[in-house]
């Protein structure tokens, strides 16, 4: 196992569709093979996709031009429907055309519409380490304890026969906020927390004792994202999201890449961990905010 | 009055905010019921019929694990196996073992050298949809017959009515958080109906004409992608027929007014947001000039309401367009059937062999385009709507995703 092997993942993914433009080669080429001398195409497109209507617009034209044939005097042109579409796999265009009276051939590739420039090859996993009715702010775990810091108090739990039970809490005097943010901050055994406007200080070992003080709140970014400084051989790796709003289920990305991964409610929190990333997530409807630890294989 | 009311609203949305503010709780039993009859758990007998089919799938992932998973984009994930590579020659492909995964009796699963090497007889995606099968979950054979897998739940009781399923407490993700998962089985949808509102069921089927009702009283509901296929199936014999009848038949009149709209009107046996060309069969509406026709007989599961409602409507229109219909009756052989046809997966290659195998065809290696209208003319074969699979929750029930993961589920018992 080592030097022989070779990374499959992108192998396969990358044996399964090309771009737009290779989807439009590959479908004109099998509808212009279907054309007599003489024949010519009109083409109506529609988009069953998600992509932009730019792309519809961008397929149209390549494939017009990839038809165009001088027409026969007094022969109609013959109608292609072209469509994008898509299913969990990728895009697909799919081009149909129609001679009467009954005539109907289909064409169809799958294509990727996501940046072909991936300079990280890696597989994202998640795996969920928290949930909670009351909105998460930060989750560390340590040995056999976890640091749970919400908007209320931070919590530590202790690994028992396998379950996370309460061992102590303590509540932080912290100011109501509609975007509540906060870190846990561990060195040794000394401890920093800081929500919102509260900075709070103290110890973890041998009992939690922390002292809190009203502090001026840090200017916060504008995007949920994270920095891992190195990754699968890049430097200074960026996580991003891109839920708009807290009705929408979100997507965690390497930024410049293809590599993601779903999640079912907005993440409200990304912090860089050793290798991982944590990424807290707000089910606002239902009130569950989830904490889960999104770790990556490079698959070298 | 209007003081002493006012008071009963705040204590009620006091009790509503104390309730939403507890955390997931370990423990309790989930109780589900189910139409579908599953007479056993092995993975390696897998039933024909669709709905017994997606049953068994949802029972069994709970207590079997595979190498691979597919991720709701359909892409392949890890699970067992942590990796998987080709060796220089690619003659095989090697799945690495993850490490800590232990058996229901607490054995620790160690494949030789850490490694399942497959040969490399197939594309490697057609073998990723394989060994995502539940069919190829990693099982241990004991010698008294008992199955043991690795999955988050264990079988404590397997009968033809009932399963139950207890926490594996070694599970190497952790613990569930439900102590156990209690399955009643063959249990027709008023049934079903009676024991949540009785308050003896925690999950129950929905039938698709009964969500936007439900929807309408606040009842809690979990409706996921179309994934069922309501289809004529022809006989040999009657096969000719086929694009006739499918002409002659008003699928918008049977979603509007049956279906109240819910799910989609389909020419297709797989769901657009599957296949992605789902549009291309024909939907129309065009009954042709009728013609001298021989009566068919049409039959479906007598115990399904929904089936009744469209196969009346469907005798209907083609009675209307000179294809006289009516109802099987006894042991009579019907020419028509009316089926639901149960979807697995998120490709559709292998969806769509997983159908024809449930309709006792196999489909020679094609696109999955060419492959599914090849499979519509092979089985006689009248694709009509494509419904979700609908759910209905008690209020105790947490963290219900809409699929069988159960090991995130907790339920809240009031105190």
């Amino acid at each position: 196992m080592g030097r022989g092997l070779i990374l499959l993942f992108t192998l396969f993914t990358a044996a399964r569709a090309g771009s737009l433009e290779d989807a439009v080669r590959s479908v004109a080429r099998g509808l212009a093979a279907r054309l007599a001398i003489g024949e010519s195409v009109q083409i109506t497109a529609k988009n069953l996709s998600s992509l932009p209507a730019q792309e519809l617009e961008k397929a149209r034209s390549l494939t017009q031009r990839a038809l165009r044939r001088t027409p026969a005097r007094n022969k109609p042109p013959l109608e292609v429907f072209l469509s994008l579409s898509e299913n969990p796999q990728g895009f697909l265009l799919i081009g149909e055309l129609r001679r009467p009276p009954g005539e109907r051939y289909v064409e169809m590739a799958a294509f990727d519409a996501t940046p072909q420039t991936a300079t990280i090859r890696a597989i994202l996993t998640r795996r969920l380490l928290w949930q909670q009715s009351t909105p998460l702010l930060d989750v560390q775990i340590l040995d056999n304890r976890m640091l749970v810091l919400d908007t209320q108090q931070l919590t530590v739990y202790e690994s028992r026969d396998g379950k996370w039970e309460p061992a102590v809490s303590k509540l932080i005097p912290s100011a109501p906020s509609r975007d509540p943010q906060g870190v846990i901050e561990v060195s040794n055994t000394q401890l920093t927390l800081t929500i919102n406007d509260t900075r709070c200080e103290g110890t973890l070992q041998p009992t939690l004792d922390i002292t809190c003080t009203a502090s001026p709140q840090p200017q916060q970014p504008a995007e949920i994202s994270a920095k891992i400084s190195e990754l699968c051989g890049a430097k200074n790796v960026m996580f991003q999201t891109t839920a708009v709003d807290w009705q929408s289920p979100d997507t965690l990305s390497i930024a410049d890449s293809s590599n993601r991964l779903e999640f079912p409610s907005p993440i409200t929190a990304l912090q860089a961990r050793a290798g991982a990333v944590l990424a807290i997530t707000a089910n606002h409807a239902e009130e569950i905010h989830s904490a889960y630890l999104v770790s990556v294989d490079c698959s070298r | 009055m209007r003081t002493w009311l006012a008071s009963i609203a705040a204590v009620s949305l006091l009790c509503a905010t104390a309730e939403a503010a507890r955390r997931p709780r370990y423990g309790g039993s989930l109780r589900i019921a189910m139409r579908a009859a599953v007479d056993n758990a092995d993975p390696a007998a897998w039933p024909s019929d669709s709905l017994a089919s997606a049953a068994k799938q949802q029972i069994t992932t709970q207590v079997f694990e595979t190498l691979v998973r597919f991720d709701a984009k359909g892409r392949p994930q890890p699970w067992l196996a942590k990796e998987w590579t080709h060796d220089a020659a690619r003659r095989r492909w090697l799945f690495t073992a993850r490490e800590g995964v232990r058996f229901h009796d607490g054995s620790l699963w160690q494949p030789e050298n850490g490694v399942i090497v497959i040969p490399a007889d197939k594309p490697i995606a057609d073998i990723l949809v394989a060994l995502a099968h539940p069919r190829s979950a990693i099982v241990q054979r004991g010698p008294d017959g008992v199955l043991l897998g690795t999955g988050p739940f264990r079988i404590d009781k397997w009968d033809a009515k009932a399963v139950t399923l207890t926490a594996h407490e070694a599970h190497w993700q952790g613990r569930p958080f439900l102590d156990s998962i209690e399955i009643t089985m063959g249990s027709g949808l008023r049934e079903q109906t009676l024991a949540l509102e009785l308050g003896r069921a925690d999950v129950i089927e929905l039938a698709a004409n009964e969500v936007r009702a439900l929807r309408q009283r606040n009842a809690r509901i979990s409706v996921t992608q179309p994934i069922e296929t309501i289809a004529l199936i022809l006989a040999k014999d009657k096969a000719h027929l086929r694009e006739r009848l499918s002409l002659a038949i008003d699928r918008q009149s049977i979603h509007q007014v049956i279906l109240q709209r819910q799910g989609e009107i389909t020419g297709a046996l797989l769901p657009q947001w599957l296949s992605g060309y789902a549009f291309l069969f024909s939907t129309l509406f065009q009954p042709l000039p009728p013609a001298p026709s021989a009566s068919l007989t049409i039959a479906h599961d007598p115990q399904d309401a929904l089936l009744r409602a469209i196969a009346d409507r469907v005798a209907l229109n083609a009675t209307q367009a000179g294809l006289p219909m009516r109802a099987a009756t006894g042991q009579q052989r019907p020419e028509v059937r009316l089926l639901r046809l149960r979807t697995q997966g998120r490709e559709a290659a292998p969806a769509l062999r997983e159908l024809a195998a449930g309709l006792g065809v196999a489909m020679p290696e094609a696109s999955a385009y060419e492959t599914e209208k090849s499979l519509i003319e092979t089985v006689g074969a009248v694709p009509l709507l494509h419904l979700p699979v609908a759910w209905r929750l008690s209020e105790r029930v947490r963290n219900w995703a809409g699929t069988w993961r159960l090991e995130n589920v907790w339920v809240e018992d009031k105190p």
